[in-house]
């Protein structure tokens, strides 16, 4: 089964002579274990597909399944509980709760997925852990640097077990050593965990840590990097 | 609550400044009721006090003492009725001089002597018909009068002697002076030989449930219920509109104030409030978070001001401002101020529901 399937996607923005296709017949199949980057300038499509993967928008045609189910056309409502059980979401400039912890962090959005209890804070202490930040857990975001925030929304993204992990822009804010450990992160956990892992980029100097790269343009999909 | 809570403790400086708006609201909320409980008491602690359940009036005296007339015969179609105890009562506010010649004014109460009325009010025994011995309530004995002492009515230069002192008890804001109705007649007409069996009203003590209908028909005169009185003692409708109004404000200020706050509170949030979107939690999960979030400070500040205020006024209650309070109306009106405050709440995060949770993707194309 496929983390994600998307099968000939379409998506405009406005109508007439300002009609903007964000997604032209746009199919990708990703599966468990795959790191999969996809490049492209702005206004390519990128954050759309995030958008239409990530169960944030319905596309105007064409059809999404996550882990096996279709949500093309599920309601507002399933698609954040699709959002709570299946998906990881780590965002541009890692958008952590200003108010919490970085254990915090993991807790409540395990609470959200409504896991709750001595397991869930074990298991964040454990992943804490595992992204090399069990000295900071008590920590707000205010107090962390660029770098280790990222590595808390990744840790965040996986408390749930996700079947798909939807990554956007991750290094944007990052020097080149701190952007590569982050992506070697992403790619180690995605084999870890067989997750299939999309990784939205402008940093050319990751893509060798994918397995593979996708290029997009005008709301295309144009090139295969195997 | 989980966020919620820890927004409240993270931002706490915010949520004290609104909560200290809220506490003061509160606490004028609980001074103005105070007063407007002083002043109504002040208006007619004395008819409240009267042992009736209903007063008849002349017609279209709108339970004006002053503006109705009634006669024995009046009192005897309700005397007549079956369970029902009807007296005269006579009202009137006159000004008087005490013994050492000090002016003040005081409100008469003409009761029948040996009635049920005069029972209640003292040991019941100092009244005697056609004495001029009267009773005093205790504001007029705090401000010099005594047992002994004499009270003579302008105009007419009646002189009466205190014989007792009773409770407090006022009527249009002046203290009320017990006297048996044959001496409060002859203050109010003087001699005229037609007015030996007038009052101002029948004092009726009926079961519940009683046909007053019937002998009012009869008798022609509107009935009334002891509360439904009090509109028509002296100035009652406007102070209690005015302290009506006033409140009314304070709630609305109280509204307006936590709407605009957390109008901003939820603009300055919306990011956050996509993200949460974006993680899985449901529109309506953040909005109940946020209403208890807001319930949580306007209850906490709402009691620390109701409690404030509450000890302001024990402090002026014991001076010259009419002051009261009880535990029913206090509490009445601080739910309403929280519940007020919440619907003025509800506008400013319904902005929650339009929240995209794209928002959460940074570089939105």
């Amino acid at each position: 089964m496929s983390s994600l399937r998307l099968d000939d996607l379409n998506l405009s923005f406005g109508d007439g002579e300002e009609e903007v296709r964000a997604l032209d017949h746009v199919s990708l199949t990703i599966e468990p274990g795959e790191l999969v980057a996809v490049v492209g300038v702005s206004g390519a499509g990128k954050s759309s597909l995030l958008a239409v993967a990530g169960a944030l928008r319905s596309p105007d045609s064409g059809s999404v399944s996550i882990a096996g189910r279709d949500i093309t056309t599920a309601a507002a409502r399933q698609q954040a509980q699709i959002r709570r059980d299946h998906i990881g979401f780590v965002f541009q400039s890692s958008n952590l709760f200003e108010a919490l912890t970085a254990r915090e962090q993991l807790i409540y959005a395990a609470r959200i997925a409504g896991r709750t209890g001595a397991e869930v804070a074990a298991e964040a202490d454990k992943l804490l852990e595992e992204v090399g930040l069990t000295a900071k857990g008590n920590r707000r975001p205010g107090e962390l640097s660029g770098g280790e925030r990222q590595r808390v929304g990744i840790a965040r993204a996986l408390i749930n077990h996700p079947t798909l992990l939807l990554v956007d822009e991750p290094t944007s804010s990052l020097d080149h050593a701190r952007a590569r450990e982050i992506v070697e992160l992403l790619r180690q956990e995605t084999h870890r965990r067989g997750i299939g892992t999309v990784l939205v980029t402008h940093d050319r100097s990751v893509l060798d840590l994918a397995d593979r790269v996708l290029t997009m343009r005008d709301g295309r999909i144009t090139t295969r990097e195997d | 609550m989980y966020l919620a809570l820890r927004n409240l403790r993270y931002a706490w400086g915010r949520f004290t400044l609104v909560g200290s708006v809220i506490g003061l609201v509160a606490i004028l909320t609980v001074m103005l009721s105070g007063l407007a409980n002083g002043l109504v008491d002040d208006g007619i602690s004395g008819l409240r006090a009267l042992p009736v359940t209903n007063l008849a009036f002349s017609p279209n005296s709108h339970s004006t003492f002053t503006r109705s007339t009634v006669d024995s015969g009046t009192v005897a179609a309700f005397a007549d009725v079956a369970g029902v105890q009807a007296e005269p009562l006579g009202v009137g506010i006159f000004n008087a001089k005490l013994t050492d010649g000090t002016p003040t004014e005081m409100t008469l109460f003409g009761v029948e002597p040996d009635g049920y009325l005069t029972s209640s009010i003292t040991n019941g025994d100092q009244l005697k018909p056609g004495s001029m011995d009267v009773v005093i309530s205790k504001g007029l004995a705090d401000s010099g009068a005594g047992v002994g002492d004499h009270i003579i009515l302008d105009r007419t230069g009646l002189d009466m002697t205190v014989v007792a002192v009773a409770a407090e008890a006022t009527y249009g804001h002046v203290a009320v002076v017990y006297a048996p109705i044959d001496l409060w007649r002859q203050a109010t007409y003087g001699s005229s030989p037609n007015s030996s069996d007038l009052a101002s009203a029948v004092a009726i003590k009926a079961p519940a449930g009683t046909d007053l209908a019937a002998p009012a028909a009869r008798a022609n005169v509107d009935v009334f219920t002891k509360t439904e009185t009090y509109n028509g003692s002296p100035g009652f409708t406007a102070e209690t509109s005015t302290m009506t109004l006033i409140r009314g404000f304070l709630y609305v200020i109280a509204a307006m104030i936590l709407g605009a706050f957390f109008t901003v509170w939820t603009i300055q949030r919306r990011h956050e409030i996509g993200l949460q979107k974006a993680l899985g939690v449901s529109t309506r999960s953040v909005l109940v978070d946020s209403l208890g979030q807001v319930f949580l400070v306007l209850v906490a500040a709402t009691t620390a001001g109701t409690l404030i205020g509450f000890a302001l006024g024990l402090a002026v209650a014991g001076g010259n401002v009419p002051f009261s309070l009880q535990p029913g109306p206090l509490l009445a009106a601080a739910a309403a101020l929280v519940v007020t405050s919440m619907v003025g709440v509800l506008v400013g995060v319904r902005r929650i529901t339009r929240v995209d949770p794209i928002i959460a993707l940074g570089g939105a194309e």
